[in-house]
């Protein structure tokens, strides 16, 4: 336990800070475009004011571009704020295709500067558990994150998740080397380990298929 | 005399809008998605100024700052960022930066940092031309 409050002191808190400052980048680069288009439909006007036509179809077209980026701002700000209420004491389970998703959308930038493709599958099934959602969403992203650094640039990585019989199975893959000390290096990670220890989770590769397994009981 | 520029940014949204407001204020424009389009056009055409984004897939923006500079020494480089920090914008002056703006910008202050960077560059080019010149001299004996 004492272990577990060292480490959400540390990395825990490094993830947060991280996150949050990841996704405030990226509102600004919708607000820096939605600040281009205000300042476009200015010229405009002022050419407008100067006796040039106004032209509908590019005010029609600067409008849709508005619009698209607020609903891209909006989606980073709803991930934002699913990510914060993540450390709400109240929330004693977590689900699971949610959590996978969060974690997606929080490395979509990430990826896209290493020009990795990301793609979750959607799970047949609702898979629950009972596990404080922040501190599954820093096991799900440290796993990510050691995956998406070892891919190559244009590569797609997978992320597949099942339940069979009592055994929830999160698949990363495939990965662009079969890496067999990429496992143990990430198990020998101190964070990783506490979270696997405080989930009763593991993690071990998948030789053939070149995929990271986490598994929890 | 118009100024010619050079946009550099991953995001073609704003790549395309900032361009399109840039050249009806009388500037040339060129725009590339990545450094490494970028280095190719620099290879072959002068710009007055080079906007770069700060973080880009790939090269980054302080990569690319650091490998223009090195070749292109009087090359005007202006980085956009989405965060500016006091440590990323000394770093960024001390690898050559002629300015460092935050995200969204105002095209008003960039303009004018623009015309700055163009004005600086040609006392540079003048100066290396008549470094040139003195060299020619020199070596026919004068």
């Amino acid at each position: 336990m004492d272990d577990l409050l060292d480490l959400l002191q540390r990395s825990g808190l490094q993830f947060f800070g991280e996150m949050s400052a990841a996704n405030a980048h990226e509102i600004k680069n919708a607000l820096a475009v939605i600040n281009e288009n205000a300042g476009l439909l200015e010229d405009l006007v002022d050419l407008s004011e100067k006796g040039v036509s106004l032209d509908l179809a590019r005010l029609k077209r600067v409008a849709r571009q508005i619009k698209q980026q607020v609903a891209r701002a909006d989606h980073i700000a709803k991930s934002t704020n699913r990510f914060a209420h993540s450390v709400d004491s109240s929330h004693r389970a977590a689900n699971l295709e949610l959590a996978l998703s969060l974690v997606m959308d929080m490395a979509h930038r990430f990826a896209t500067l290493r020009d990795v493709h990301l793609k979750l599958e959607p799970l047949a099934v609702t898979i629950t558990l009972p596990v404080r959602p922040f501190i599954l969403l820093h096991l799900l992203w440290l796993c990510l994150h050691a995956c998406i650094k070892t891919c190559a640039a244009g590569h797609t990585l997978k992320i597949t998740a099942c339940r069979v019989d009592s055994i929830t199975e999160i698949r990363y893959g495939p990965l662009t080397e079969k890496n067999d000390s990429f496992v143990s290096e990430l198990r020998a990670s101190p964070e990783i380990a506490i979270l696997l220890r405080t989930l009763n989770g593991h993690l071990e590769a998948d030789p053939g298929a070149a995929a990271l397994i986490l598994t929890f009981k | 005399m118009s100024e010619k520029v050079l946009l550099v940014d991953d995001e073609e949204d704003f790549l395309e809008i900032m361009a399109e407001r840039m050249r009806a204020r009388d500037m040339i424009v060129e725009t590339c998605t990545s450094a490494e389009e970028a280095y190719k056009k620099i290879a072959s055409e002068n710009f007055d100024a080079i906007i770069l984004d700060f973080m880009m897939p790939g090269v980054d923006g302080m990569r690319a700052l650091k490998e223009i500079k090195a070749k292109s020494p009087e090359s005007q480089i202006i980085l956009l960022t989405g965060h500016a920090t006091i440590e990323k914008s000394v770093e960024a002056m001390k690898a050559g930066a002629t300015d460092f703006l935050e995200k969204p910008a105002d095209l008003k202050a960039l303009e004018q940092k623009i015309k700055d960077a163009s004005a600086r560059r040609m006392v540079i080019v003048e100066k290396q031309a008549e470094e040139r010149i003195k060299d020619v001299i020199r070596r026919m004996g004068g």
